[in-house]
């Protein structure tokens, strides 16, 4: 099977998916700024319902993940299906039809929230009846991936489809159970906020950490063109982040009123998962390492090379953090928000845009528009995300200091709660610019993929099409 | 093909394990667990909250107030939260009973809410109701510099028509703050539930595993941990 014949089979979901995230990325992102300015200027646009604090938030991370984070899991896990598999994908205009419902969902799901509407789940807060309509197209989606993974050519399974598998299957589950448990018949006090640790911990371990790890072990063999170094030991850690994984989530509960055994268990399985986090170190950081200078220069490495090192980052931070000793300090502070943004955005957002990259010239056939705004894309997301992760772990410690130490000195009483917020006053101006950064780099991605699909489109659609062929029938 | 098999079944046992582990065990314990009912007082505790504060509480779920605010109070020892007044004791999994949807937060960007009726009692008016107007009208008022926005759309400036509402709060608002002549500014039915909801807020009922407290004197460098347990 040619690759350009499976390439042109994923070019009209690949596109649709890709456009729909990188619009759900600029709102999302936009959405970020609303909230982190209002952290430091209370009064800015508050009379206007729809746009408190609270609602933005919420709003904000539903856009991030159900729009940005799945559109384009969806586009990357249909292409890597397909090219690992070399086969063709059937009747790709079903996954756009599939596409259209999930991400109508996604825009009641997030207008619900703005008018008042959302269940306050952590994680599932679109309006109950949403939920059904992403998992319908979900499934379909879903499905077709999977009809692609068995009608494969190759007979040997990369690790790549593993993880693919894994984050493709497992997430219906643990949404379905979710949805089941907090929303359409709520467990009883405490199980909640446990299921729901355990459905959001499931969500970024197994689907976006699925999709992530997938795509950067294919474009770690790709880009550098060698094989993935220590592949043997790849299965381990794919199973060791199987069988334990799952159990990690509770860790966050340290010192919450949940059993303290389930807190304790998560915090000894999330040991267990540096072990695989000691895995991909050994797999990715020695195959991009051997990239040679022209590789270095490429977009897509680049893109790969700060996800990875996030992905290693984030995973060992995630784990300090479980501990008692500084969950006492630093639970309940910014620099949860710092872990989750080096987390969604540092490792997950940068190697989507590193497979994007590489992925959509192939399936239009084109190169992107204006090579300028791609490099400036990069630059302003990885400055962006940097600047956003400091200053929001230095913002978090004040906080933590502030709010759970008391003051050197006999006597003496724990800071009024508004000094310590005034204490992070420059941090979070810091927070608010890098989201600007971010909306920057996103608008200029958004404009180069709009530009290329317009390209692509006008040269597809059968008025311009037939020109070509007539003129060189004549 | 039997490797794809495995592979299939690996992950649905994995899966299936840590559902198992994690929610239906509990879900046995402490998803079964019951209300105390004292002998002394004949009542059941946790008691549910009166109505308006229910509804209340559905009001502080659409606004997004757990994104500044948790509900949990840490137990002496692990923070300073006894220290800070944010309650006589604390939190234990009973208390959340009778809650639809039990918003313990993740984040302190204000102060945790579990016991702040309490708090707020008898401060400025009977129970504080006031109190909660003007700082939901303006945070500056009650508390300037406070991050927290103002939510004055939860607040209606209306014409007075014949006798002026005992409701009225402009009373309460500085000079810069008041209606046009012949208005007045009332809080709308949601803020009078929002602050049912508020006034509601307090975990006094001592359960005995509340009284338990298991600071662990390795987890919390001594001294502080015993002072806050008694
Ligand atoms: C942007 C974050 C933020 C949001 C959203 C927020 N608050 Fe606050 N809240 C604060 C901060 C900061 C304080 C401490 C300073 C003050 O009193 O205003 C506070 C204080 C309070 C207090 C006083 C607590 C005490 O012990 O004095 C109450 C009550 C309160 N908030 C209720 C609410 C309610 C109800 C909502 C939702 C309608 C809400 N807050 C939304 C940040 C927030």
């Amino acid at each position: 099977m040619e690759g350009a014949s499976i390439d042109a089979s994923v070019r009209l979901p690949g596109l649709y998916f890709a456009a729909a995230a990188a619009v759900w990325l600029v709102v999302g992102t936009a959405l970020s700024v609303i909230a982190a300015f209002k952290l430091h200027s209370p009064a800015f646009l508050a009379d206007c319902e729809w746009l408190t604090y609270g609602r933005v938030r919420a709003a904000e991370s539903a856009v991030l993940v159900y729009g940005w984070g799945f559109n384009a899991a969806f586009a990357i896990a249909v292409w890597l299906m397909a090219r690992l598999a070399q086969a063709e994908v059937r009747r790709p205009v079903t996954l756009v039809v599939s596409g259209v419902f999930w991400n109508v969902g996604v825009l009641l799901g997030t207008l619900g929230i703005l008018g008042g509407y959302g269940t306050a789940v952590e994680g599932l807060e679109f309006p109950a009846y949403v939920n059904m309509i992403l998992f319908a197209a979900y499934a379909w989606i879903a499905i077709w991936a999977l009809l692609t993974f068995r009608a494969r050519r190759s007979p040997h399974v990369f690790i790549s489809q593993w993880y693919l598998l894994l984050a493709l299957l497992w997430f219906p589950w643990v949404f379905s159970l979710a949805h089941l448990l907090l929303v359409v018949d709520p467990v009883q006090g405490v199980m909640q906020p446990l299921v729901q640790t355990w459905y959001s911990h499931s969500l970024f371990l197994f689907w976006f950490g699925g999709v992530g790890v997938a795509a950067l072990y294919y474009l770690a063999a790709k880009l550098t063109g060698r094989s993935i170094a220590h592949y043997h030991l790849s299965t381990l850690g794919f199973w060791l982040l199987v069988i334990f994984g799952g159990w990690a989530g509770p860790a966050r509960l340290v010192g919450a009123p949940v059993p303290a055994w389930v807190v304790s268990l998560g915090i000894a399985m999330s040991f267990v998962l540096l072990v695989v986090v000691c895995v991909w170190a050994c797999n990715l950081v020695p195959t991009l390492a051997r990239a040679s200078a022209a590789v270095r220069q490429d977009v897509s490495y680049r893109f790969a090379a700060v996800g990875v090192a996030a992905l290693l980052v984030a995973q060992v931070a995630s784990v300090l953090l479980s501990l008692r000793g500084v969950s006492e300090l630093l639970q309940f502070t910014f620099v949860q928000s710092a872990l989750a943004q080096l987390n969604h955005y540092g490792f997950f957002s940068m190697v989507a845009f590193g497979t994007l990259y590489v992925m959509l010239p192939r399936i239009t056939g084109r190169s992107w528009p204006v090579p300028s705004l791609v490099g400036f894309h990069f630059w302003s997301s990885l400055l962006g995300c940097l600047a956003s992760v400091v200053a929001l772990s230095i913002a978090g410690y004040k906080q933590g200091v502030g709010l759970n130490r008391l003051p050197a000195g006999e006597g003496a009483v724990p800071t009024p709660i508004i000094d310590v917020l005034q204490s992070l006053q420059p941090y979070l101006f810091t927070q608010t610019s890098a989201m600007v950064l971010l909306v920057a780099g996103h608008v200029a991605f958004l404009v180069n993929l709009g530009w290329m699909a317009a390209s692509c489109c006008s040269c597809c659609s059968p008025a311009s099409s037939s020109l070509p062929n007539a003129s060189k029938a004549a | 093909m039997n490797r794809i098999a495995l592979l299939f079944l690996g992950l649905f046992a994995a899966l299936a394990a840590s559902w198992t582990g994690v929610i239906l065990v509990n879900q046995g314990s402490v998803g079964r667990l019951a209300r105390v009912v004292d002998a002394n007082e004949g009542v059941a505790f946790p008691q549910p909250m009166p109505g308006l504060a229910q509804q209340g509480h559905l009001v502080y779920q659409d606004l997004g107030c757990a994104a500044c605010h948790t509900q949990q109070v840490r137990r002496p020892g692990f923070g300073i939260d006894d220290k800070r007044g944010w309650g006589e004791r604390h939190s234990v999994a009973r208390d959340y009973l009778l809650e639809p949807r039990v918003l313990i937060g993740a984040q302190r960007i204000g102060p945790d809410l579990r016991n702040v009726g309490q708090r707020k009692d008898g401060q400025e008016g009977r129970d504080g109701r006031e109190w909660h107007y003007r700082h939901l009208y303006d945070p500056q008022l009650t508390s300037p510099g406070s991050v927290m926005p103002p939510f004055r759309f939860l607040f209606e400036t209306r014409k007075i028509v014949g006798e002026p509402s005992p409701k009225a709060i402009q009373s309460l608002l500085p000079a810069s703050s008041q209606p046009p002549a012949g208005h007045e500014i009332v809080p709308t039915v949601r803020a009078e539930r929002l602050v049912s909801y508020l006034l509601s807020l307090k975990d006094s009922y001592a359960y005995p595993e509340a009284a338990n407290v298991y600071v662990a004197k390795s987890e919390s460098q001594g001294g502080t941990a015993a002072e806050g347990a008694k």
